[in-house]
């Protein structure tokens, strides 16, 4: 059905294609040509334009081009040609218009960093790329969309240099993040930078629902745009590029540029996209052994009694499985294969006032766990428009609307979704068996799970401790829908020639709507299912002002001067109703429950009102200084601090240009400094009563909650944090020096940047003593320091008339350190908690050590993970070793032993120390993108590998697969074939080890060569089973034993592209050119990491912080196969 | 000359319309949130503190201290390395120490003492000051040396410790005299519906206060001595005295004067807490000492109240669940050879509004028992062991009663209540078998070093890792004042 509607859809675009062909006419000018570059090569697609006319043509991948010109505008007058291919200088040319042909071509010579043309700089300033103080980094239209990704942020990842882009992992619908240049901020989730989208701040806000480490995927609501609508993206790392931000860039600014139109023929484009999706990898799991423990199988298997329940013994300890019997990889066939469609259909053009651009997309993504829940479909429609009503004035709009629906499986610490049941479940438990493709309807079907093997009828509300994953997928929906209508209308006036005022009004409004819910037989509580519904309104009003007055005192001297006012208006809503107990088993309405337990909803807004002055000077041609300063006042300042001030200043020395030929044929020298801020939160001025949950008993367990309300009688009590009547705005303070450099006759561009970020004034709820009322006051109290280094290089090594190639290659390393949490000494241990996914005591935190466990630098101190270790020498444990003979002390061990050495027991075992220490840090040593376009006449293969060094993961994962057994390092692979007691058989599964030989704990967990280890069973061999992965070997054990080594080298993308546009085609379809494109995405990945995959993020674009993996989805590989059409 | 005019009146009415307008940054909704109170009032906030002393009395906490007592045992999860490894560390603890004081403790106590005496109230002042009590109290008993004095004081940035024995009992005592003093000027008209417990009866108010008193007299048995006993006995004779119904009710305690817990039923909001813990996990068995000892001396009601028998007809396994599996689960049974114990189940009778019972009127008569015995007066406790016997339907016992039947009396009654640590530490009654743990395991302490394995029993507990962080008064976890192999003042002798 689907294809059909495709297929039609072509039909009728080849129709009016070949309908709107023009026809030729006698005494018109045809102006015909080629377009290359200076080594030959065809440039395709470039533009030629005559813009006196409003006519323009591109080339095609011969590099020829036609533009015909009408008989009553061939009066023989001159006018000006201009072609323009990116990555090179524009070439004007004059000719005369005369009935027949003309003939024009152009070579365009190289110009990497597109040198004379505007870059957006934010807040309606532009600026050539040689008076840029500041890096640029930039990705175009093309870029974005050969990535192929969903989600425009996703098709960031690698690209720029100090773009940190983390997807939360493979799932339909999931968020990814981006980060630019280190976290500069402990407010969870708000790490991410400004997002403007053709000069209106705009919304990216991550909805989470329940918490960051369970409940569903939800996706980052740039997910409404359409990647083919946007014609580039510009990305300003920080404070010294996007001061004209203030408040808001605290983060960077990424400024989006949508598509428009262009005076001329109009163009049509049709697109369309099939992506064949796969889960990439599985984890090991063991096959050979079912549930039970101690080598025994329990009589409450599939057969056995009905109706029992394992309520311990549950793990995958058990008997072997039976020859003959079905085993599964329940880490790989839960998962099958995903399909997606897009189409976007395209129209732009304009007369010679008016231009315009429409848009249609239409996304429909099915995901890769088996069966047919998750999925992700989109529409997207986008007009944008100008006029220009006088030569003075000028108009226009642009409007772009979305809608998503989506639904998702339950994911992360989540015993209703996915992963959770399916890599606990034994491996001789057919999940599929009885539940599959079944949906819990009005006869109700009876859901049986590995601890609950055998249900009866009467079985409802019986708990299954973990619900069936496939039985999951199919009756706990987790449906979310939005609707966005996001645009502005804008005015460009010219009232004097020297003068220009652009207005922008922008408005941004997003509607989101969610249920989450689960069955009757749903396991957890409360049992009979239950069900949650969500609203989430975001409003966001920008308004933006700004005149622009030019002078020039002399050739040698000129500039601008520039004043601008934006007021921002942001508005945020939720509706949160839950209920309980479903009376039958659909519908999922909360008019068919039996308890509704409260409600809730919240709402808040924030306003900014900015000022700022620009001021440009250009001297002798060479030297360009920009400085800038911006005042701000925002509601969520304090009282008593209602106004900041932001400067910025840079300077770009280009001391060579345009010299042909040479080594050096370009060379620019820049230096910025600038300061940016972050908001703080609405609503932490004042201290409150709360009526709602209890939020803070830091306890893991249910039966941790009691809302102040008992029946009908409700009661407040004062929130634990106390406000703040004197916050001020979170302060970034950067300076970046760099300098861009063509060599070689442009075959080799190369940028260098050097930063460092001083963030001061850092929100933060302080924590202070219970005991004086408020376990934490909010404060401007925290200092980070983030430098690094940027570099891209480019080159040209091949480029001739049928062939080029170039590679490219980007290279980032930041280090951050959290400087100062509070100023106070008495605070020196502090750290910041719950700066993301806590688990059982491992906690992801921002904290002041500057040395990690094992006495290495911490390259960063924010999100770092914290937990516990084995013993090791040179930490400080003094006094008798824990269960050794009398005696024994860490001191007498130790003694003259290496540090980190690991202290065995006389058992042999390795002897846990319940000291929380700082064991890993994700975040990466540096990261990189290798990028490589071979172009063969007319196909173009390219290629693009993500590299990330460094960065570790806590594999929790892991941990729990070891505890429950079902991993595969838990089987030693002995022979069970003759093993007839529990306990042969538990036997014929040990695995025999020596800690600290032959590669095992070998290593430190941070990577590094550990010493031989000491102690009085150092050496002893031991054989390692239930006991070992069910204690200190698995998750009750320390937490550093599963800190993985997070680096990898992807192969992001891998394309090959064949451009189709003979003239034939022209003639007999009216089409200008159709592409075909073969890509691959995520096809092949080098890694270290055993879990699914080090890319995945637990906490998703919600969360501030990466690096741990509990039950994560894999990343999805693609295939992905496309045909443009192009009139 | 015309275009110019309008291009300047453009220009001045842009330049207008940017000055932009007055209050455009301030004022309800911006600056003031439309989301919560910035005040309320005393009666308002009572029920906010009871939600919130009801959560900590029966919480993680409670749960971890009846497993030390071994009235039930952890067999998975974190209540197997708390409850049978005595894995508790400073981290858990943090949330339960933090809200003595924050949030719907001490410091919404006070407010809605001040409410209620600025509005002349005594009577919600009266009930402010119980809580207060009732929550201080509970965590000196826990923490020993606890902040109190200089707490919720605006000039002091990190409160001191007071010591237990001679600063914090002495001030809580007080603090009751005054509640009682209160109630005592007050009258229980009209009703009070925001006192959930008791709905305003001053004189169900002024009992309590004088079993809390006896409660915390005994707390100071083992330093003080007589002297402690005899206050003990001198407050039970004012304290709760309203005898529940004999059988169910007397197992429950749910008789009118008892101070209980209000609940009602929903997961995560307002239902009784042990019941939230285990309508959602499996993570705990009753403990075979308990369940030996109802066994032996045939307690069948609080048995059946207790627990959930198996569906077997052997009367012997009848209280003994599902084999937890081997030593592993570090269950510590009276007959290893079975390694298996009953289901604790609160289906059965402690339902999701079970009102559980914290102070009551079967303690305070057991409080009198032991006083009287420990004093050698009276009857020894006989009659008051007695009376709390008939309760649930068992036979008197006869005299001459020992400490040992008192005791054990009062075991066996203190189920799923904080104070049952309390009465061990004093009484070392029962023996317990200390945990064992799974081979190569260590006990050990996130924030605070290692401990020797197999264990003692914990004296103590950890002082929050938030108020350790941010309090220098704090000792160091494992340091001398916070090892939790240490006593607290009140109790110098460790049980063997």
């Amino acid at each position: 059905m689907r294809l059909g509607g495709r297929v039609s859809a072509l039909l009728a675009l080849v129709g009016l294609a070949a309908f709107a062909a023009p026809a030729a006419a006698q005494d018109q000018a045809r102006i015909t040509g080629v377009v290359k570059g200076s080594e030959g090569f065809a440039l395709s697609p470039a533009t030629v334009r005559i813009e006196a006319l409003a006519l323009s043509a591109n080339t095609r991948s011969d590099g020829s081009f036609v533009i015909v010109v009408p008989k009553d505008r061939s009066l023989g007058q001159r006018v000006s040609i201009t072609a323009r291919y990116v990555g090179h200088a524009a070439v004007t040319k004059s000719i005369e218009l005369k009935p027949g042909e003309v003939f024009v071509d152009f070579v365009l010579s190289a110009n990497p960093f597109e040198i004379g043309e505007l870059v957006t700089t934010g807040g309606g300033t532009e600026a050539e790329f040689e008076k840029l103080g500041v890096e640029r980094k930039s990705l175009d239209s093309l870029t974005i969309r050969n990535a192929g990704e969903k989600n425009v942020v996703q098709a960031l990842a690698g690209k720029l240099p100090g773009v940190v882009v983390q997807q939360q992992s493979g799932e339909v619908g999931s968020s990814a993040r981006i980060q630019i240049r280190g976290v500069r901020t402990l407010t969870q989730g708000n790490t991410q930078p400004l997002i403007v989208i053709d000069g209106v701040v705009s919304n990216n806000s991550t909805n989470i629902t329940g918490s960051a480490v369970s409940s569903t995927a939800s996706p980052n609501r740039l997910a409404d745009l359409n990647p083919d609508d946007i014609e580039s993206i510009e990305v300003l790392s920080g404070a010294s590029s996007a001061a004209v931000y203030g408040s808001l860039a605290g983060n960077g600014v990424i400024l989006i540029t949508t598509k428009r139109g262009r005076s001329g023929t109009t163009n049509y484009s049709f697109r369309s996209n099939v992506q064949v999706d796969e889960a990439f990898q599985g984890v090991p799991t063991q096959r050979r052994f079912g549930v039970g423990t101690g080598g025994a199988t329990p009589t409450c298997v599939p057969g056995g009694p009905a109706s029992c329940a394992l309520t311990a013994g549950f793990f995958s300890w058990g008997g072997a499985v039976p020859a003959g019997q079905a085993t599964f990889d329940w880490s790989r066939e839960i998962f099958g294969q995903g399909t997606s469609f897009d189409n976007t259909f395209q129209v732009s053009g304009g007369s010679e006032r008016t231009s315009f651009f429409l848009s249609a997309g239409s996304t429909r993504q099915q995901g890769f766990v088996v069966g047919d829940q998750d999925f992700f479909n989109r529409t997207t429609i986008r007009a944008n428009a100008s006029h220009q009503m006088t030569n003075a004035l000028k108009i226009g709009a642009n409007i772009g609307y979305a809608t998503s629906s989506q639904n998702a499986i339950g994911r992360g610490n989540n015993t209703n979704g996915l992963l959770l049941g399916a890599l606990r479940t034994p491996a001789n438990f057919n999940n599929f068996e009885p539940t599959a493709g079944l949906r819990q309807d009005a006869f109700g079907v009876t859901q049986s799970s590995w601890r609950f093997p055998n249900p009866t009828s009467g079985d409802v509300a019986a708990n299954r401790f973990f619900d069936n994953p496939v039985w999951a997928i199919y009756n706990n929906p987790a449906n979310q829908g939005a609707d966005r209508i996001f645009g502005n209308l804008n005015l460009d006036w010219t009232p004097f020639s020297f003068l220009s005022v652009k207005y922008n009004l922008g408005g941004d409004f997003s509607a989101e709507d969610r249920l989450e819910a689960r069955a009757q037989q749903a396991s957890g509580t409360p049992r009979g299912g239950s069900l949650t519904r969500w609203q989430f309104n975001e409003n966001i009003i920008d308004h933006q002002l700004n005149a622009t007055a030019k002078w020039t005192m002399s050739e040698n001297f000129a500039g601008s001067f520039q004043v601008g006012q934006q007021l921002y208006q942001r508005t945020f809503r939720q509706v949160f109703a839950t209920g309980q107990t479903l009376i039958t088993p659909q519908p999922f309405r909360l008019g068919n429950v039996a308890t509704t337990p409260p409600s809730d909803d919240g709402e808040q807004m924030v306003r900014l009102e900015g000022y700022f002055a620009q001021a440009k000077f250009d001297i002798g041609k060479q030297l360009y200084l920009i400085g800038t300063i911006r005042n701000d006042g925002a509601s969520t300042f304090g009282i008593n601090n209602q106004r900041a001030w932001y400067p910025q200043a840079s300077m770009a020395w280009n001391f060579r240009q345009g010299g042909a030929g040479g080594l050096l044929s370009y060379g620019k020298l820049r230096a910025a400094y600038g300061q940016s801020g972050q908001i703080p939160g609405a609503y932490q001025l004042q201290n409150f009563f709360l009526g709602g949950g209890n939020g803070n008993l830091a306890d893991f367990n249910p039966g941790s909650s009691l809302n102040p309300a008992i029946g009908a009688i409700a009661g407040v009590r004062l929130a634990a944090n106390r406000g703040n009547p004197n916050l001020r705005p979170e302060r970034n303070e950067e300076i970046s020096v760099g300098t861009d450099f063509a060599m070689l006759n442009d075959r080799v561009d190369l940028a260098l940047t050097y930063y460092q970020i001083n963030s001061s004034d850092v929100i933060l709820g302080l924590a202070r003593p219970a005991t004086t009322g408020f376990t934490s006051v909010t404060t401007n109290s925290a200092r980070i320091r983030n430098r690094g280094i940027e570099a891209s290089i480019n080159v040209r090594p091949i480029r001739t008339k049928d062939f080029s190639w170039e590679v490219g290659f980007n290279f980032a390393r930041n280090r951050n350190r959290v400087l100062q949490l509070s100023a106070d000494p008495a605070d020196s241990g502090l750290r910041v908690v719950g700066f993301g996914p806590s688990f059982a005591g491992r906690s992801t935190n921002a904290t002041v050590d500057t040395v990690d466990v094992y006495g290495q630098p911490l390259r960063g101190t924010i999100s770092v993970i914290r937990g516990t270790d084995f013993a090791r020498c040179g930490r400080g444990l003094t006094g008798a070793i824990p269960g050794q003979a009398a005696g024994v002390t860490y001191e007498s061990v130790c003694a003259g032993a290496a540090n980190n050495a690991l202290i065995v027991g006389a058992n042999g075992l390795p002897i846990a120390d319940g000291t929380e220490r700082t064991i890993g840090d994700p975040n990466a040593d540096w990261t990189g993108g290798l990028r490589s376009t071979f172009s063969i006449r007319k196909f173009t293969i390219s290629g693009f590998l993500d590299i990330r060094q460094g960065g570790s993961i806590q594999n929790m994962t892991r941990a729990s697969m070891y505890q429950y057994g079902t991993h595969g390092d838990t089987d030693g692979g002995g022979d069970v074939n003759n093993a007839t007691t529990p306990a042969a058989i538990q036997a014929a599964r040990g695995i025999t080890r020596t800690f600290g030989q032959n590669g095992f704990f070998t290593t430190l967990p941070n990577g590094q060569p550990a010493p031989a280890p000491v102690g009085p069973g150092a050496g002893t061999s031991v054989v390692l089973g239930e006991a070992w992965f069910g204690g200190n070997g698995g998750i009750g054990g320390p937490a550093a034993q599963f800190q993985e080594d997070g680096s990898f080298v992807r192969l992001r993308e891998v394309s090959i592209a064949y451009l189709w546009d003979s003239r034939w085609l022209q003639r007999s379809i009216g089409l200008s050119s159709v592409e075909f494109r073969a890509a691959g995405r995520n096809l092949w990945l080098s890694t270290n990491y055993t879990g699914f995959d080090p890319e995945t993020n637990l906490g998703g674009g919600a969360v501030g912080n990466t690096g741990f993996d509990w039950f994560v989805y894999p990343v999805a590989k693609s295939f992905i196969f496309s045909v443009a059409l192009n009139r | 000359m015309k275009a110019s005019i309008l291009r300047f009146t453009g220009l001045a009415a842009l330049t207008l319309s940017a000055a932009g307008c007055s209050g455009f940054l301030t004022g309800p909704k911006l600056t003031e949130s439309p989301n919560a109170a910035t005040s309320a009032n005393g009666r308002q906030i009572l029920v906010g503190v009871q939600a919130a002393a009801f959560l900590w009395q029966q919480s993680d906490i409670a749960r971890n201290m009846s497993m030390m007592v071994q009235h039930l045992t952890g067999t998975n999860n974190q209540q197997l390395d708390r409850g049978s490894r005595y894995l508790y560390t400073e981290s858990d603890v943090s949330g339960f120490f933090n809200q003595v004081y924050s949030f719907g403790g001490l410091v919404s106590i006070r407010a809605a003492r001040d409410s209620g005496l600025a509005a002349g109230d005594r009577r919600l002042a009266g009930i402010a000051r119980f809580y207060e009590a009732l929550m201080v109290g509970t965590a000196a008993s826990l923490w020993g040396d606890i902040p109190y004095s200089e707490t919720l004081n605006p000039q002091v940035a990190t409160p001191k410790l007071d010591n237990q024995v001679t600063e914090i009992y002495p001030r809580l005592q007080a603090v009751l005299d005054s509640a009682i003093a209160d109630f005592a000027a007050s009258s229980s008209a009209p009703l009070l519906a925001e006192d959930v417990v008791f709905n305003g009866n001053v004189d169900r108010w002024r009992r309590a206060a004088w079993s809390l008193k006896a409660r915390y007299w005994m707390h100071l048995g083992e330093v003080q001595g007589t002297t402690a006993y005899q206050n003990a006995l001198a407050a039970t004779a004012n304290g709760i005295n309203e005898v529940p119904a004999a059988g169910d009710a007397g197992a429950d305690m749910q008789g009118a004067g008892d101070f209980r817990t209000v609940h009602g039923t929903t997961q995560d909001v307002d239902a009784n807490v042990w019941w939230q813990f285990i309508n959602s996990r499996q993570d705990m068995t009753a403990g075979a000492p308990l369940v030996n000892i109802l066994v032996a001396r045939n307690d069948t009601v609080r048995l059946r109240r207790y627990f959930i028998p198996r569906n077997v007809t052997d009367p012997a396994l009848r209280w003994r669940g599902d084999s937890i599996g081997g030593a592993l689960r570090g269950a510590t049974v009276s007959n290893p050879g079975a390694n298996s114990i009953g289901q604790f189940g609160t289906t059965a009778s402690r339902t999701a509004a079970f009102r559980q019972p914290i102070l009551t009127w079967a303690e305070t008569q057991l409080i009198r028992a032991e006083a009287e015995n420990r004093l050698g007066v009276d009857d020894l406790g006989l009659g008051e062991v007695n009376a709390v016997r008939a309760s649930v339907r068992l036979s008197p016992l006869s005299a001459p009663i020992t400490l040992a039947q008192v005791q054990e009396e009062k075991y066996v009654a203190m189920y799923q209540n904080i104070e049952a640590f309390n009465d061990y530490k004093r009484n070392c009654f029962p023996a317990l078998g200390t945990s064992t743990t799974p081979s190569g395991a260590t006990v050990l302490f996130v924030g605070g070093g290692s401990r020797p394995s197999p264990t003692a029993i914990p004296r103590r507990l950890f002082y929050g890792f938030g108020e350790r962080q941010t309090n220098p008064n704090i000792p160091r976890p494992n340091t001398a004042g916070n090892r939790v192999s240490d006593g607290n003042r009140n109790d110098p002798n460790a049980c063997t």
